[in-house]
């Protein structure tokens, strides 16, 4: 299930980092920085949710 | 991201592996001499950079003979090698450069920048490369000493020390196909210093993608202690939190244009 949720996360950055890209393409400036947070925060949080206990 | 294989059933393995398609022209290429080996980049570098400039509308009779003669000089080459090994390396080196530089100055305007597109001459440049260091490399030879087999890298047989899981391959390859996909996006902004800003914001993109979906699937194999649920959720909660504000925030901002 976490590996599931850990490739949810993934895609939720990559869509992210995609609709970033597109948004800075449209010198909408504030909407890219919107988009690539959510996808900063989209790819961290996936590690985090594969890591295991011992994983640092 | 990988699982370790033992060493002696793999070998044992892979000792007793049917030869792989890729084995048969590998073994055509190595039972070829020298010149034969290096015809091959000379054929493609002649095919890309002198034949249409030499064919081209316009050029005359006198690049064409030239090149007509790049291709002779390659085969003398080649008839020659047998008998005369010392020879037919300097022979198509020379003699084939050679020509290949009389076709270009017998038809300068066929090189000019109107005429060569970036794609041509970096595929002509490249094939100049590999004709250069497969005429100035050894021959490739298969091994003829005992117990070699007649392999053509000496030594006993290479074998991996594990193998990728299928599922991390899966993983890598998705990861891989959404980096490129997003040096696709941008290709249309005019304005240069946005169009960088563009081009660096997805190449560090890409490989946050890359980083992450590396790290998932090593992480996968750590079987030392398996985090409990109420753990792994206590991590993802503070990321899990800020999407879920993200959203309301996009939400909110919504809201507020419509009214």
């Amino acid at each position: 299930m976490f590996d599931a949720l850990a490739a949810l996360f993934l895609i939720v950055g990559v869509a992210g980092f995609g609709l970033g890209a597109h948004a800075l393409g449209r010198a909408s400036d504030v909407e890219a920085i919107y988009w690539l947070v959510v996808g900063i925060v989209g790819v961290r949080a996936a590690v985090a949710v594969a890591r295991p206990a011992g994983g640092t | 991201m990988s699982q370790p294989a033992e060493q002696g059933p793999a070998v044992d393995e892979a000792l007793a592996s049917p030869p792989s398609k890729l084995r048969k022209p590998l073994a055509l290429i190595s039972s070829l001499g020298a010149v034969a080996q290096s015809v091959i980049p000379a054929l493609y570098a002649w095919g890309v950079t002198v034949a249409p400039v030499a064919w081209a509308r316009g050029a005359g009779v006198a690049p064409r003979l030239a090149s007509v003669a790049a291709l002779a000089v390659m085969g003398a080459a080649l008839l020659v090698e047998p008998k005369r090994p010392r020879l037919s390396r300097p022979l198509l080196v020379w003699g084939f450069t050679a020509c290949s530089l009389l076709t270009w100055v017998l038809a300068p305007t066929g090189l000019s920048v109107a005429k060569l597109d970036a794609t041509r001459g970096f595929l002509g440049a490249a094939g100049w490369l590999m004709f250069a260091f497969s005429a100035a490399a050894p021959p490739i030879r298969r091994a003829s000493g005992p117990g070699e087999n007649g392999r053509i890298v000496p030594g006993p047989k290479l074998v991996p020390r594990s193998r990728v899981a299928r599922g991390d391959g899966i993983i890598l390859a998705g990861a891989f196909v959404c980096a490129l996909g997003l040096q696709a996006i941008g290709w249309g902004v005019a304005v240069p210093e946005r169009a960088l800003l563009l081009r660096a914001t997805t190449l560090v993109a890409g490989i946050a993608i890359l980083g992450a979906a590396t790290d998932i699937a090593t992480l996968r194999h750590q079987v030392r202690k398996p985090a409990r649920p109420a753990v792994r959720m206590a991590r993802v909660w503070p990321s899990g939190a800020l999407l879920i504000l993200l959203a309301l925030a996009a939400l909110a901002y919504a809201l507020l244009r419509s009214t």
